[in-house]
């Protein structure tokens, strides 16, 4: 173990025991290492940001290419002052505006397409008539049930999310009962999905704490030379 | 239905840069779309720079006030200067960079992905503790039976729920639900898209 693994072994292992404090609740050494993690963590994405986006580009593109986001940079930049905010907004209204094209896209082609696509999938007449031919009978109807299921748990989930409600003179506003009871079924599907999700979460951190412990008693162990 | 228009030119650049971006998308007008897209990665890594300075302002403005946790701002400067100074220097492949990421910044996201394994467990016990009802019930049980169905038990994988219960749990129930909520999220995010690109919603300021 050469100085610096030392001295960064060392600074791992107390970080991870301030970290490991807030077990204890919300303290003063959990804070301290919240906040130099924030600090570090700020300091190397701008750096990164400013190395392999900014400088790279700056320096292989000729200047006449470069006016226009030279020119929005500036802008943007003039936010860092309350007086002359105001003329930074055009640059945040092309960052929101580009932003919320790219969404769109992004969401139409990598989410809404795939899914329906995949909801579809099951019922391919295509795959069936292959299962029925190869005599895998049994197969194509658990196929064609597990696709059932998935369908109606996609609609009953989405169904869950309409918060329509006709209003009545001196009622409270009802949803309609049919919406309702789709509704309550979609929102057992919501648990089941965020309970497996919660144990695919659960997992995780359990994996971390075993890694974080394991690195620290090996740690330990080194520095006393049992290992 | 009017859409009051507050900021006229903040809104034409909006609408002009989000509108040529969907329409070289449909039209296959990739160099456009490149061109505005490097822009904006520009722009958007000069607004990282802003913001980590933004950050740097507030803090710095609460150790001249001498505000009650001070510290707290003077390490979080600290540890923020003296990072960037190294990693932009020095560049982020170099070894010193590496070292912050290895001994400060993994150890601390790993410790704090840990502490929610002790966070989780607590909010699961309360969780039935302070409302008993079916959807709860079945958040609980499913946790359970996913988790005793995805490693070794004892060191031993049991039978029908590891190999059986737990992949049809994991691909068709829940399957099912994420999927519509991945749905749900999409069409989210298409109808606040499109608000914006109406500018039915103006969030740029005025």
């Amino acid at each position: 173990m050469n100085l610096a693994d030392l001295i960064g072994g060392f600074f791992a292992a107390l970080f991870t025991f301030l970290v490991f404090s807030y077990a204890l609740g919300d303290n003063a050494l959990f804070r301290m290492a919240v906040h130099i993690f924030i600090g570090a963590a700020a300091g190397y994405a701008a750096a990164v940001a400013l190395n392999n986006v900014l400088l790279p580009a700056f320096f292989s593109q000729p200047l006449t290419q470069l006016v226009v986001p030279l020119l929005w940079i500036g802008l943007l930049f003039t936010k860092l002052s309350p007086r002359t905010a105001v003329l930074g907004n055009p640059a945040s209204a092309l960052l929101v505006g580009v932003g919320a094209a790219v969404a769109v896209g992004g969401a139409i082609q990598g989410t809404l397409l795939p899914q329906l696509a995949g909801s579809a999938s099951f019922f391919s007449p295509e795959k069936m008539g292959q299962a029925f031919a190869a005599g895998q009978t049994g197969a194509a109807l658990g196929y064609l049930i597990n696709g059932a299921i998935i369908l109606v748990g996609t609609i009953t989930s989405l169904a869950y999310f309409h918060f329509g409600a006709k209003s009545l003179p001196n009622q409270m506003p009802q949803r309609n009962r049919i919406i309702d009871l789709v509704a309550r079924v979609g929102q057992a599907f919501i648990a089941i999905t965020f309970g497996v999700l919660f144990a695919g979460v659960y997992s995780a951190a359990l994996a971390a704490l075993i890694e974080r412990l394991d690195t620290l008693i090996e740690f330990l162990l080194r520095l006393a030379g049992l290992a | 239905m009017k859409f009051p228009v507050r900021a006229p030119v903040s809104t034409l650049v909006a609408l002009g840069g989000g509108w040529l971006i969907l329409l070289a998308y449909i039209f296959g007008l990739e160099g456009l779309r490149a061109t505005i897209l490097g822009w904006v990665v520009l722009v958007s890594a000069a607004g990282l720079l802003l913001g980590v300075l933004n950050l740097a302002a507030v803090h710095f403005g609460k150790l001249r006030g001498g505000a009650r946790n001070a510290l707290y701002s003077f390490l979080l400067i600290v540890s923020m200067f003296v990072t960037f100074v190294v990693t932009a220097w020095l560049g982020p492949e170099h070894a010193a960079p590496q070292w912050v990421f290895d001994y400060l910044l993994l150890p601390v996201e790993a410790s704090l992905v840990a502490v929610m394994a002790v966070t989780l467990t607590f909010a699961a016990a309360r969780l039935l503790s302070r409302r008993v009802d079916l959807f709860a019930i079945l958040f609980v049980a499913f946790a359970i039976l996913t988790l005793m169905g995805s490693g070794p038990l004892l060191g031993i994988n049991l039978p029908i729920v590891s190999d059986l219960l737990r992949p049809w749990l994991a691909q068709v129930l829940a399957g099912a639900g994420a999927r519509g909520i991945l749905i749900g999220v999409s069409l989210g995010t298409i109808t606040t898209g499109l608000r914006v690109l109406l500018a039915a919603d103006q969030p740029y300021g005025g």
